[in-house]
């Protein structure tokens, strides 16, 4: 009922415009469809070049991906439906590195998002050394990865500080990156790597918060918990969208680290993905990297679009 | 009773070293309505927010209702504060947002509804209780600010600019529905502006501020009739006061001023003032208000400028020497020709409107 009338309205909108506007003639007519192609070709000319780049780049080898992962092999096309899914879901590698990148991520990412947003938190307020501390936080940014390398391995080693230091509490040298505490270390490495940047950023989205509104909550007798919970947050909450979508990418980056850490095939607790999609690669299984490939892209937009979602529901009211 | 006294404040910025506000000395008595008003940067606007407690006091003392205030907590000063922005919260309703004091106060549910409906029927906003700020316009948005402030019944408002953001229109409708409040609530209220009518028709008493000190402090009718200084002077009305150079002519019975090619003889009253002042003979600095000045022969010798037609008067911009001068005209009859541009008109000063101030000091050798 509601699309009729619409449609009648839009209709008699129509009808008043040309009542309006009088008679036009065929040239008239012409002229206008050719102002509108020009400025669809304007446009066109400024957008184009980067549309092209994002097919040529992004969109067409993505659908090749898709096509390789639901082929029998490069060499013969014969199209197999969910079957290469079907055989990875089963493989008990990808099972593994499944699970380690789930954990890895699920842990690394709130980490990531909830210590930045603490640290920026502080840095918002009345301490000494800030600026120090800022510096202190974004160096690791500054660090080039063979550097990280050698640092990490320095600290974990089997002869290396920390178990130096844990000696003092009696405790037994273990090979860290062998360890059931793997995991962890590469959680701390990630933590280290990425909380500056993120820092900043909600430092940036702090300073964004209208003053007045905190004002009002101070002159009111707001607790800091609710100035923080029903305040902050609500305006904080697209950077917060923003660092975990940054911080589940980066998640999946921190494989180069663990790679040159450990090589091809680590501890079993830090395979990840990557590891099992890197060894595809290099074994010329191209059905399975892709059909992972395409999994792994599906479940990240799941996520990114349930996190849209939820900040577009929480943060509606102070947005724009 | 909620007097509000400052004593020797001061505002240094540690930073920079700027002196926002400097010795700030002011009784405002309990119910009593008083106006900060000043150009942009002449620290109203921090001194308010000393009182409230979102500024530091670099220097004196702060009392609320007899209790010094310096290190109390905004939230225990017993005051709310309007901001010119309004500084509604977007995700609440005008519902929640009116009865966020009570609710950060741990108000009873009923009597929270009680308040703010209440507060709304005041504000005439009850229909829009259930709205969020942005579905509101900006006079509404800035009724449920106040509506946020009056709920809890504070002892004292402070408003910071509270109309800024309005357009002229609706920032003549709510200055009436301000003093209307007033008249409901009757409590203190501080209230801080730089527009001059605001400030001469909210306030009962007015305090001028420039560069961090007050200027003058009195009522509308004080401020505008007996300027105490130039800047006052200069200030208050609209367009502002005219400033010519003159000669002062103290006798032993009399005194006149001569100025513009005139001697303009000073009536009994202003000579009395200005022997209490020790006046001297010698170069003064001449006020006269441009609605005060009378276009018609024997008065100062003026060449005409352009002219502004306002409806009721005419603005007649004129030199007089190498000065600038503005007078008001009344318009009687419906068609009035404006001087055209050089010609020579006569401008007489009403007598009693006259200001006399010390060229130097810029001091009023009549008032103050």
């Amino acid at each position: 009922m509601s699309v009729i009338v619409s449609l009648k309205e839009k209709k008699a909108r129509k009808a008043r415009l040309k009542e309006i506007r009088g008679p036009v003639t065929n040239k008239e007519r012409a002229e206008g469809v050719l102002l509108r192609l020009k400025d669809v070709l304007s446009s066109l000319s400024f957008s184009g070049l980067s549309f092209i780049g994002v097919l040529v780049f992004f969109i067409v080898p993505f659908g090749v991906v898709v096509y390789y992962s639901l082929i029998r092999s490069s060499l013969n096309p014969e199209f197999v439906g969910l079957d290469n899914y079907l055989n990875l879901i089963k493989n008990s590698t990808f099972q593994t590195a499944a699970r380690n990148t789930a954990i890895f991520s699920a842990t690394a990412v709130p980490l990531a998002v909830v210590l930045s947003l603490v640290l920026a938190l502080l840095l918002d307020t009345r301490i000494p050394l800030k600026s120090q501390f800022r510096t202190f936080f974004l160096s690791p940014m500054m660090v080039p990865v063979a550097s990280i390398i050698l640092i990490w391995q320095v600290l974990f080693n089997q002869n290396g500080v920390v178990n130096d230091v844990t000696a003092l509490f009696g405790a037994e040298a273990i090979d860290w990156f062998k360890s059931d505490h793997a995991p962890l270390v590469v959680i701390l490495l990630f933590l280290w790597k990425n909380l500056g940047y993120n820092m900043i950023l909600f430092m940036s989205a702090l300073a964004n918060i209208p003053t007045e509104l905190l004002e009002v909550a101070d002159v009111e007798g707001a607790s800091p918990l609710y100035k923080f919970f029903a305040i902050k947050l609500r305006y904080l909450s697209p950077t917060v969208l923003f660092v975990a979508i940054l911080s589940l990418i980066n998640s999946f980056k921190v494989f180069r680290e663990v790679y040159l850490l450990t090589g091809n095939y680590p501890f079993d607790s830090l395979y990840t993905l990557q590891h099992f999609m890197n060894n595809m690669f290099k074994s010329l299984d191209y059905q399975k990297l892709s059909a992972a490939a395409v999994m792994m892209a599906l479940v990240m937009i799941v996520i990114i679009a349930v996190l849209f979602i939820v900040e577009d529901w929480f943060g509606k009211d102070v947005e724009g | 009773m909620a007097e509000v006294t400052l004593k020797h404040v001061w505002k240094i910025y540690k930073d920079s070293g700027v002196e926002a506000v400097k010795d700030f000395n002011l009784e405002i008595k309990d119910k009593e309505f008083v106006v900060f008003v000043g150009p942009s940067g002449c620290g109203k606007s921090t001194t308010l927010r000393m009182v409230a407690g979102l500024e530091e006091i670099s220097g004196g003392e702060i009392f609320i209702g007899g209790k010094k205030v310096n290190n109390v907590q905004p939230k225990d000063r017993d005051i709310s504060m309007v901001f010119q922005n309004y500084a509604l919260y977007p995700h609440m309703s005008v519902f929640d947002n009116i009865g966020f004091p009570l609710r950060m106060r741990h108000f009873p549910r009923a009597e929270i509804k009680r308040r703010v409906e209440e507060a709304a029927d005041i504000l005439e906003i009850r229909d829009l209780l259930k709205r969020k700020p942005k579905a509101l316009s900006g006079g509404q948005r800035q009724r449920v600010a106040i509506g946020r402030a009056i709920v809890r019944e504070p002892q004292v408002f402070l408003m910071d600019e509270p109309l800024s953001n309005l357009d002229a229109k609706l920032r003549n409708q709510m200055r009436t529905e301000l003093i209307k409040l007033r008249e409901r609530i009757n409590t203190t209220f501080i209230y801080v502006t730089h527009d001059q009518t605001e400030a001469m028709t909210l306030g009962d008493r007015i305090v001028i501020m420039h560069d961090g000190v007050i200027m003058q402090v009195g009522s509308p009718s004080e401020v505008f009739n007996r300027p105490e200084n130039t800047f006052v002077a200069g200030f208050i009305g609209m367009p502002q006061m005219n400033f010519l150079d003159a000669e002062l002519k103290m006798g032993a019975e009399s005194a006149s001023v001569a100025v513009g090619g005139a001697e303009i003889a000073l009536n009994a009253d202003h000579f009395e003032r200005l022997k209490a002042h020790g006046a001297k003979s010698g170069k003064v600095t001449f006020g006269i208000r441009p609605e005060h000045l009378e276009m018609k022969p024997g008065g100062l010798s003026a060449a005409a400028d352009v002219s502004e037609l306002t409806g009721s008067t005419l603005n007649v911009h004129a030199k007089i020497g190498g000065a600038d001068v503005v007078a008001v005209v009344q318009i009687d009859e419906d068609d009035v020709e404006p001087p055209k541009p050089g010609t020579p008109i006569s401008l007489v000063p009403e007598q009693k409107r006259i200001h006399i101030f010390d060229p130097e000091t810029g001091r009023s050798l009549l008032y103050g």
